[in-house]
């Protein structure tokens, strides 16, 4: 009698495959995850010795009534979406210029990778510097074609002040996510058999057509991955803001990274903090799920 | 609040044949002393400094490594918030023996158990003696020296760029405190005067909350309560008005938004650049600003000079040294290279403090160094008028050490102010509802920490 092994189905494959790495994150993350809910329930205090009072959910609710959560959530979605647009809409073009460079290919992948490779510490000194009002060169660029450096009337722009700030952060951000984003489209766009341009060609169709039709049908699944990739990236961006804004003008800036941050480790307010964290993990988490049952499933239904 | 004796101060400074004699004498002291500063042990001591010329701190660490068998392993810490990193370091149980510390950092690291005061370092009694009443009261907190001399310095001094002076035509008295200085300010805005001021009101730990804090006590005001904690700040008083003026040239566009977002080197650039006619500088910055390679205004700028009321607050930093666990030949060699850095070297000489004071106009805590002729005729080369000398040390010598520093959360209260400030100027709210939030925030962190 012959015994049938049962096939393992693909996410079985997939979950078989991933078990040391989720076995290892486990180890690494069950310590300081559990002690960081631990942290959330209790307030904490170094001084006279170290100790701790638990104090329930006060934590959870000090943040929900804090004005302040509020409005670094705030400037954390729109950091995010602008993040997101900027690195998957910068990614695609650099992925279809790379595309067709030709002979040019090798040393424009060059010049597009170094942004990547910069650390987000060096970036962040480097973007302050080109947006600071009065020397940097970007604003000084802006207002020269603007006209604003002659104007008597004219404002100046400054791009670190608070209305363009986390507008800036972003960009800064994706020029530094969007090279990843370049390469991984660029591998997608090489499965594009040459055939299906020809035969758009054939067919008349406009540029325009051509990317609908033809370019972004096969980039779909790499794109979604990436949006997902660029927006865990962005939620969780610390380096960048830190050195770049430190969250102002003002708190103009501040992220819930950055808030949490300064919480714990400027106002050692460890308690309030890790539940903050807590907030941050669901809004990531519950973006993710989003983008997921909103893009992911359908791609993988079609 | 001790200020030392412009007078005295003066006095001494003018004694310039004595000099000599002093520097010589305090050497020969301490050569007869016979003090052993080399290390007892092969042990390393761990010295973290924050970015000021690194340098010439890993030169003055290599000269103690090489003369005297040192075993100091000095490393910058490279970003600006550096009380907070090494708060997390001496929490975390890192090995660090030597620290830099504002007195209010080391007030409660002093508090927390993180470090040791520094009253049983070798030679401390003529330490003692030898610095100047203002620097001992800084360093000292319920009568322990928190550490040893790094330097002093006035921040708030207000700068003068004297070419813009006379383009806008400003030939009247100069401003003798805060209120006629913002109404001069204002003036010569409605005048059509542009770029009239750069504030301090950058974002870093000792911007924008450090601004706030001088000038409430320059105008006559206090924070907290020294005795009982208790809030001070009224509407009606230094605390309401320092806001109600700040609020007026910010409205009026005389600062803008981005300064919020600056950093102290960029509010030195930009004064550097000749744009503005005043701001508020550290007084080291002096040098900067009157060296013609690196500023537009080299030999141009001046400051307001103390006529009654100070100007800023008594800026300073200290080596420090850990309370960490180590054997007892480090724990001797750890205060044998603090004694070394802090004060004299082998040779009886404040090496150190000294090339502070001549390199980078860095005020030292020693009379040492103050009255020597060698670090007046340095501070001189970087005034402009034969005057600024002993205008500046008027300013220094009434230059206050904030009581607020004094307390356990100073730190933390210079972070919710340096938020609170921003906010306030960006949202355009009113005094009595920032001034009513600060006091409560006061109250909450005394509740905290369990005082008053």
């Amino acid at each position: 009698m012959t015994k049938y092994r049962r096939e393992l189905s693909n996410g079985q494959f997939a979950l078989l495959l991933s078990v040391p790495v989720i076995a290892f994150l486990l180890m690494v993350m069950i310590y300081p995850m559990t002690y960081a809910i631990w942290l959330s329930f209790q307030e904490v205090s170094f001084f006279g010795g170290f100790r701790t009072t638990y104090t329930g959910f006060a934590n959870y609710q000090e943040a929900l009534l804090s004005r302040d959560f509020w409005w670094s959530t705030l400037v954390t979605i729109r950091f995010v979406l602008l993040s997101v647009v900027l690195s998957i809409g910068i990614g695609l073009a650099l992925a279809m210029l790379m595309d067709r460079a030709g002979k040019w290919r090798s040393i424009l992948g060059t010049i597009i990778i170094l942004p990547w490779s910069v650390s987000l510490y060096g970036a962040g000194v480097m973007w302050a510097y080109l947006a600071r009002g009065q020397t940097g060169v970007a604003s000084s660029l802006i207002n020269l074609i603007r006209g604003t450096n002659t104007s008597e009337t004219a404002t100046e722009i400054s791009l670190i002040s608070g209305r363009h700030i986390v507008d800036l952060l972003a960009l800064g951000n994706a020029w530094s996510i969007a090279p990843l984003v370049a390469f991984f489209l660029l591998a997608s766009l090489k499965t594009i058999p040459s055939r299906l341009h020809d035969l758009a060609g054939l067919d008349q169709l406009t540029a325009w057509e051509r990317f609908v039709h033809v370019t972004l049908p096969p980039l779909h699944y790499s794109l979604f991955v990436f949006t997902s990739i660029a927006m865990i990236l962005s939620m969780k961006q610390l380096d960048f803001i830190y050195v770049m804004s430190a969250g102002g003008p003002g708190d103009a800036s501040s992220t819930l990274t950055y808030r949490l941050y300064e919480l714990a480790f400027r106002q050692s307010n460890y308690g309030l903090s890790a539940a903050m964290s807590f907030y941050l993990l669901f809004l990531t988490i519950g973006s993710a799920l989003a983008l997921h049952f909103l893009w992911g499933r359908k791609l993988e239904n079609a | 609040m001790t200020n030392i004796d412009r007078r005295t101060l003066l006095k001494v400074m003018g004694a310039t044949s004595l000099t000599p004699l002093v520097i010589g004498g305090s050497a020969n002291r301490a050569a007869a002393e016979g003090t052993e500063l080399k290390p007892t042990s092969t042990e390393t001591i761990y010295f973290r400094g924050w970015p000021f010329k690194p340098e010439v701190v890993a030169d003055n660490v290599n000269r103690y490594n090489s003369e005297q068998g040192g075993h100091v392993d000095y490393q910058t810490v490279t970003h600006g918030d550096y009380p907070t990193l090494m708060e997390k370091s001496l929490i975390a149980g890192d090995k660090l023996d030597i620290i830099y510390g504002n007195p209010p950092t080391a007030v409660r690291f002093l508090e927390a158990g993180w470090i040791a005061p520094a009253d049983d370092v070798p030679n401390i009694e003529q330490i003692k003696a030898d610095m100047y009443d203002n620097a001992r009261n800084a360093f000292t907190y319920k009568n322990k020296l928190l550490g040893l001399s790094y330097f002093l310095a006035v921040r708030g001094l207000v700068v003068v760029n004297t070419d813009k002076q006379k383009e806008l035509g400003v030939d009247s008295a100069p401003p003798k405190n805060w209120d006629e200085f913002y109404a001069q300010v204002l003036d010569l805005a409605t005048k059509g005067g542009k770029d009239l001021y750069m504030p301090h009101w950058f974002n870093e730990f000792y911007g924008i909350s450090w601004a706030f804090i001088w000038e409430v006590i320059n105008r006559g005001g206090a924070q907290i309560d020294p005795k009982t904690f208790a809030p001070q700040l009224t509407v009606d008083g230094a605390g309401g008005k320092t806001l109600t003026a700040w609020k007026a040239i910010y409205n009026a566009g005389l600062v803008k938004e981005e300064v919020l977002s600056f950093n102290e080197a960029a509010i030195v650039d930009a004064f550097s650049s000749g744009r503005y006619l005043y701001s508020t500088q550290a007084s080291y910055n002096l040098a900067v600003f009157n060296d013609p390679t690196k500023s537009k205004v080299a030999g141009k700028t001046r400051f307001l000079p103390y006529q009654g009321q100070s100007w800023g607050l008594l800026d300073s930093a200290m080596y420090i040294k850990s309370a960490r666990k180590r054997s007892a030949a480090l724990d001797v060699d750890v205060g044998r290279f603090q004694s070394w850095y802090g004060y004299k070297d082998q040779t009886g000489k404040v090496a150190v403090g000294q090339r502070w004071a001549e390199n980078s106009m860095l005020f030292s805590a020693y009379k040492t160094v103050m009255e020597s002729e060698t670090t007046k005729a340095a501070f001189k080369k970087n005034l402009v008028a034969e005057g600024d000398f002993d205008a500046l040390l008027a300013v220094y010598s009434k230059a206050p050490h904030p009581d607020t520093w004094k307390t356990i959360y100073a730190e933390e209260y210079n972070t919710y102010l340096r938020n609170r400030l921003g906010q306030f100027l960006r949202n355009d709210e009113s005094v009595e509802k920032v001034i009513g939030e600060i006091n409560a925030q006061i109250a909450s962190l005394n509740k905290k920490y369990k005082l008053g």
